[in-house]
């Protein structure tokens, strides 16, 4: 399998606080990886440096072979990264709405996108996504007044919308209940099963990474401490220690 | 119904020729007897579904034959389309060794595709077998093992997980067709699964190889061949498999149309399960028949909304639809301003007067007839439009007692509903209200050409060309004897020539003194609450009646926290002493109009609801009052003691599978 994303030594620091310290991490095409640790070891911080919200202040992002390290967060969506939030962002606006906004992305800017054209082509798009993500009942609903689990299931919708080839999903199933996490697992399943996506999993839950992940990272104060199957991780007394203490 | 009519005296009848006719095969003495109009009713000449299938797809191919919302918007289907999958979904399953007399079972939601494996099945010279698709697999077992089916249609990955979990007991089982494969990627793999789409594509090319099996197939069936089993209520044990013929789906959707004539125009909506005899008498018997289009829902969460965007003409459900659409309207009342509420009150009024008058069969004064438009246009047509009911123009329902209250409701709304006595071994429906003879208290008159008559220990029979062939899984069954149907349900006839079902005769209850009690009168007297969900009056050869009763959850818990009960969940808040206060007050509403020896004298709460996944109920919500009394044993022997409490060990079974024991301590209230 072929490398498709790459971090290389990611050094990240708030004023005086060191979020990452040289982290080194590198996706394969069609990989579920999950990244875990405990509260503040650095994951979402990892995944900003990514998608492009942070940049690190030493380090390089490479992505398909290209050095990515300085691109804006846009151009980085529109080649084909995607993302999600541990809490969802939606916008004032229906489900529809916040869903085929995310056309904009990727098929070329705002003109297109409001052309008759581009409004169809969306929500045709949009309309299977719906299908995918079962969110027929909530269609013409106030996206904010929606519970998280369904915010959740719109946002992914958005990401889906640009089709990106990697997808970073931080905590999807942060704060759902269990029919809901179930329903999210099985989405991130056939993701990447089916529609070949690269994944990488953000996750607390160990049972469900254990699950579904084919490799487990794990950050510790912002330093990567094991890396491996979900079996040999678990196992790792350096991760027991990070998270249960000496 | 009202208790005087149960001892009423019998009017004795000049009887046309025709039931006199049919009443000498009466197999026993008689005592009563009600009967249709003395209308010819002819099968077409094409007398199966697939025929009139092959006849619309000719005539009408452009037409719109069925509807179906996918991705937000209606995806019609025409006669030719419905036919061509029919076509390739039953040589599909030719194709891969499905015999003639090959039986298969469909579990799924309202779908075009339930449909087509349906008919697919039957021009495939099979039988379809459609069950409830909420049935738990042990559940399902029963019944395809008993219906002899070799396949099984699933509709998604839920049906399928439950076939998966039993087919080891299932060794003769040939395939499972599978529709909606969402999530199921990882199942491709196994042999015993195949795509609808799959069955489907073998079909075309079968096609091509024999371009005129089909037709052939659909030219060999006569109205005499059996069309489908479906299953019987099932409230004594596990639902029997009732063989039903062409002749009789089609028989019962035709005389239906000479009492309530239907036509291409109008809109028909399929969602409630298929499984349900007047499911498939709607969309099939009469569907088919009378060529209207029929309209699925998106998602089961958007039935309403998709009802109300079709805005069907008519309608037949069972009492609990009808109450959900009442308690929207309740709802949507409530949430409005003051004046509207008012106006909509006072129409209501009007509405009432109005209903009252003609239940009774008076004449109804000038001032109502003139003030009826003015409500609708004033308050009733907004509110009909919102829950999608303003077309209706024949709404009907059937399969329990509808609470009278929800009954007048509608119709002082103007809704046309009436009420039906059926049952699926009489495919659908036997007698139905015709439109100004509505009585609340009745089922109304039979279909044309139906006679019914009642025995001398009060059981309804009835013949009719629409009565099975029988039983499959029980051949042996005495339920037909001399083409005479035996019901098991206890009735009477009425002054109108109307019929009157009481009860189950089985169920029917006999107290020490020999007073015969009818629960299920009593139980829609106490379910007329909106605190109490379900009730079960209790006993044989006691002394006194006494009932254990469910709460209901939503309306009781508000109540509770309207008068700042706190309560943990449903056990909690069943066992508080201050809802065993309001049901007391419930309770004794009811005796008040009782006469003595029929009031309710103690009764309990259960600590849990009566619930189909623990086959307390059938799945139209019917009690299995046997099994009820078999398991809360202990609680109905403390009823009929001294005792103030009882402390009984009882099992929950959760949605996802697992059990649990808890101990409850439930009082017994005595009512003076």
């Amino acid at each position: 399998m072929s490398v498709i994303l790459e971090a290389k030594d990611v050094h990240v620091r708030f004023g005086g606080v060191i979020a990452l310290r040289g982290v080194s991490l590198d996706l394969k095409k069609g990989e579920l990886l999950a990244l875990v640790g405990p509260n503040g070891s650095g994951k979402t911080t990892l995944l900003n440096c990514i998608c492009g919200f942070y940049r690190p202040q030493r380090g390089t992002i490479t992505y398909k072979g290209m050095d990515i390290t300085k691109t804006p967060v846009h151009k980085r969506a529109q080649m084909g990264i995607g993302r999600t939030f541990q809490t969802p962002y939606v916008f004032p606006g229906t489900v529809l709405d916040n869903i085929m906004a995310g056309y904009m992305t990727k098929h070329g800017g705002i003109l297109k996108s409001l052309s008759f054209k581009g409004i169809t082509e969306a929500r045709e798009y949009a309309e299977k996504l719906i299908d995918f993500v079962e969110l027929e009942p909530y269609r013409t609903a106030h996206a904010e007044g929606l519970a998280m689990g369904l915010r959740k299931k719109v946002e992914l919708a958005r990401v889906l919308m640009w089709d990106p080839d990697v997808l970073l999903l931080d905590e999807p199933t942060s704060g759902l209940s269990i029919d809901e996490k179930r329903d999210m697992a099985r989405f991130v399943l056939e993701l990447n099963e089916v529609l070949g996506k690269t994944v990488l999993l953000v996750e607390h839950d160990m049972s469900l990474v254990h699950d579904v992940a084919h490799r487990v990272v794990v950050l510790d104060t912002g330093v990567k401490i094991a890396e491996g199957s979900p079996e040999e991780v678990v196992k790792n007394p350096a991760v027991i220690k990070a998270y249960l203490g000496e | 119904m009202s208790l005087e009519a149960v001892t009423a005296k019998k009017v004795s009848k000049e009887l046309p020729e025709w039931v006199k006719e049919a009443l000498k095969s009466a197999p026993e003495e008689i005592i009563d007897v009600c009967y249709g109009e003395d209308v010819k009713v002819e099968l077409p000449a094409e007398d199966t579904f697939l025929k009139l299938l092959v006849k619309f797809a000719k005539t009408r191919g452009d037409e719109t034959a069925l509807r179906e919302k996918e991705y937000g918007i209606w995806q019609r289907i025409s006669w030719r389309d419905y036919l061509e999958n029919v076509k390739s979904f039953a040589l599909g399953l030719t194709a891969l060794g499905f015999e003639k007399d090959d039986k298969i079972t469909l579990i799924g939601d309202n779908r075009p595709e339930w449909l087509y494996t349906y008919l697919g099945a039957e021009a495939a010279l099979g039988i379809p077998f459609g069950v409830y698709q909420d049935n738990l697999p042990e559940q399902l077992l029963p019944l395809i093992t008993n219906s002899k089916s070799r396949w099984v249609y699933c509709e998604d990955q839920e049906q399928t997980d439950k076939i998966l979990s039993i087919i080891k007991e299932l060794p003769e089982l040939e395939k499972v067709i599978v529709e909606d494969w969402t999530g199921m990627w990882r199942y491709r793999e196994n042999p015993m699964i195949i795509s609808f789409r799959e069955v489907q594509e073998l079909g075309r090319k079968l096609a091509q190889k024999e371009p005129n099996l089909f037709e052939e197939n659909v030219n060999r069936q006569t109205r005499n061949d059996l069309a489908c089993f479906v299953t019987s209520s099932g409230t004594t044990g596990t639902p029997k498999c009732v063989m039903l013929s062409f002749e009789n789906m089609m028989y019962m959707g035709l005389a239906m149309q000479k009492v309530v004539p239907m036509g291409p125009d109008d809109r028909y909506f399929s969602f409630l399960p298929f499984a349900w005899i007047g499911e498939q008498m709607m969309s099939l018997s009469c569907g088919l028949t009378a060529g209207f289009t029929v309209n699925f829902y998106e998602e089961p969460e958007t039935v309403w909304r998709d009802f109300r965007e079709v805005g069907p003409t008519i309608m037949f459900g069972p009492p609990r639809i009808w109450r959900d659409i009442v308690a929207q309207i309740q709802v949507k009342i409530a949430d409005s301003g003051w004046l509207r509420r008012k106006v909509f009150d006072l129409a209501l009024k009007a509405g009432y007067a109005r209903v009252e008058l003609e239940f009774k069969g008076m004449k109804i004064p000038f001032w109502l007839k003139l003030v009826k438009p003015l409500c609708y246009v004033l308050a009733f047509r907004s509110v009909l439009d919102k829950v999608g009911l303003r077309r209706m123009r024949h709404a009907y329902t059937g399969g329990a007692q509808v609470s009278i209250d929800d009954f007048k409701f509608l119709r002082s709304m103007g809704v046309n509903i009436k009420q039906i006595y059926g049952q699926s071994e009489i495919s659908g429906i036997s007698c139905l209200h015709r439109d100004g003879e509505v009585d609340p208290w009745t089922a109304g008159k039979p279909l044309p050409g139906t006679v019914i008559a009642i025995t001398k220990t009060g059981e309804i029979i009835s013949k009719s060309p629409a009565v099975m062939k029988g039983y499959y899984d029980r051949p042996s069954s005495k339920a037909i004897v001399n083409d005479w149907l035996y019901s098991e349900d206890f009735g009477m006839v009425d002054a109108k020539g109307h019929l009157i079902c009481v009860d189950r005769m089985a169920d029917i209850i006999v107290l020490q003194d020999g007073t015969r009690v009818p629960p299920q009168h009593l139980e829609n007297r106490l379910k007329f609450s909106p605190y109490v969900r379900e009730a079960m009056v209790l006993d044989h050869g006691k002394p006194y009646v006494t009932a254990i009763l469910n709460i209901h959850p939503e309306n009781t818990g508000k109540w509770a926290e309207d008068h700042n009960i706190p309560y943990t969940g449903y056990v909690d808040l069943s066992q508080k002493p201050e809802v065993y206060d309001l049901m007391e007050k419930v309770v004794k509403d009811v005796n008040r109009d009782l006469p003595d020896s029929m009031k309710i004298r103690k009764f309990t709460i259960l600590y849990k609801e009566f619930h189909a996944d623990d086959d307390e109920m059938t799945r139209t919500r019917k009690l299995r009052r046997p099994l009820i009394r078999q398991r809360y044993k202990e609680v109905i022997d403390a009823l009929y003691s001294d005792a103030n409490e009882i402390s009984f060990l009882g099992e929950v079974k959760y949605e996802d599978g697992r059990r649990d024991m808890v101990r409850v301590k439930m009082q017994i209230r005595k009512v003076e």
